[in-house]
């Protein structure tokens, strides 16, 4: 279908997020060449502590250990979409199948990740976590490396951005972002933006679970269309760009006050 | 009032109720804060003395109540949004390591706790005054820092400060809420 390779880069070889995008890739007619997955060394731990603090370990919990278990049943989980869609793989291991090489590295801009890169001239690569790209994998990505974000760029950049959009009262910027990584944070150029409805959650925790689907949904029609030239990507606009943190504890319980308010305010359906 | 009024009656601001600055009721108490300014007021040079932003590491608390005085005052100043934002970044980027960064800079732990005290409180004046989150994001973080706490040594300003900047805190989350 493409005479491009095509790349994922991994954070955990259980990524749901990561096996989804590949596995409706493969049954849209792709062949994934490689995926590179990041190991859970205690070097990243300590990088990722100092950035998330307490809140890692939760993260940990959820996505390493209890991983499908982590969703409450509803129609907007990930784990629903997988069901829908018939998505059985669970580890990125399995693609080994299908004749997917797997790559371990430490580091996303380890030398051996180089190496791998090298070896296509032409190549799209899939982000779907794993750490800050450096410099020496952006100079060799080829057509570049498209990653999803959880918010509406240019305006709300950084992280927590479904958080900010809530406190700002600012919910119809609630949204992703497919775009082109480059040395900045979050400053590529864009190839679409997906709106989110904030519905009728009750909590912040569910909202985001929501975005998932989307997300894996979205990035999989990105790389079809663009492989397919039928998107363009787009210089992002520099005015109206905010870089947002992660929102301390107390505001986080106000953005759960403010969605359960607007739940109660929304009307049935 | 511009700039050089303040100069003037600056004085009698001090001790009265009409410089909110200094009031404990505005925000917190800032005693130790006036000690300080009285005795740089001699020089007459602080009200146009923030420069450009250096490195965080040659900054002092005077700089921070210059920022403050500035915002109160509403004096326009073109580095005034570049100082914000650079000490937004540089607290929130260096979040986890801002006290052995202090340490590496060769402060002493008063003069530590007396800078980020000032930056708190400046964070939730500038919050106030524009109703950016995110600057209030970063005051109620460093707040949590337990390092940051006064401890016996320190003077009974900055606990006093301290005591009524979360009060402040509190009320604003709680406005925030029934927003």
């Amino acid at each position: 279908m493409t005479n491009k390779a095509i790349i994922v880069f991994c954070p955990n070889p259980s990524s749901l997020y990561t096996v989804s995008v590949c596995e409706l890739l493969m049954k849209m007619g792709y062949s994934i060449d490689y995926i590179i997955v990041r190991r859970f060394t205690l070097n990243r731990f300590r990088a990722e502590f100092s950035r998330d603090g307490k809140r890692l370990l939760s993260k940990i919990w959820k996505k390493l250990v209890l991983k499908e278990a982590a969703y409450p049943p509803g129609s907007n989980s990930l784990p629903f979409f997988r069901k829908k869609n018939d998505l059985r793989i669970k580890k990125v291991q399995e693609f080994k199948d299908w004749g997917t090489k797997i790559q371990y590295c430490n580091s996303l801009n380890d030398k051996n990740v180089e190496d791998v890169l090298n070896k296509y001239d032409k190549k799209l690569i899939i982000f779907t976590g794993g750490g800050i790209i450096r410099d020496n994998i952006l100079k060799i990505s080829g057509d570049g490396i498209i990653n999803c974000h959880m918010g509406m760029l240019p305006r709300y950049k950084g992280m927590d951005l479904p958080e900010w959009c809530i406190l700002e009262n600012n919910s119809k910027e609630l949204g992703i972002t497919l775009h082109f990584m480059d040395s900045g944070i979050d400053t590529g150029d864009i190839l679409r933006k997906v709106p989110v409805s904030l519905g009728k959650h009750k909590d912040i925790r569910s909202l985001r679970n929501s975005f998932e689907p989307i997300m894996v949904k979205s990035m999989v029609e990105v790389v079809d269309d663009y492989l397919n030239g039928r998107i363009k990507p787009v210089k992002q606009e520099s005015n109206n760009r905010r870089q947002y943190f992660i929102i301390h504890k107390e505001l986080y319980k106000i953005v759960n006050l403010k969605i359960k308010k607007k739940a109660n305010l929304a009307p049935s359906q | 009032m511009n700039v050089q009024e303040i100069i003037n009656n600056l004085p009698s601001l001090l001790n009265s109720d009409e410089f909110p600055l200094l009031n404990n009721t505005f925000i917190e108490g800032l005693e130790n804060v006036k000690t300080s300014f009285s005795n740089e007021f001699s020089t007459i040079s602080i009200l146009n003395s923030l420069g450009d932003y250096d490195k965080f590491r040659n900054i002092i608390s005077m700089d921070i109540v210059n920022l403050r005085i500035l915002l109160h005052f509403e004096i326009s100043n073109n580095n005034f949004h570049y100082w914000m934002e650079k000490l937004l970044r540089y607290c929130e980027i260096n979040y986890v390591k801002l006290r052995s960064n202090e340490r590496k800079y060769g402060r002493s732990r008063n003069e530590s706790i007396e800078i980020y005290n000032q930056i708190i409180a400046l964070f939730v004046e500038y919050h106030l005054n524009s109703k950016d989150l995110l600057f209030l994001n970063t005051a109620l973080k460093l707040a949590d820092l337990h390092w940051i706490k006064p401890i016996l040594q320190t003077p009974n300003s900055i606990k006093v400060l301290r005591k009524i900047k979360m009060i402040q805190l509190q009320k604003i989350l709680r406005a925030l809420a029934h927003d």
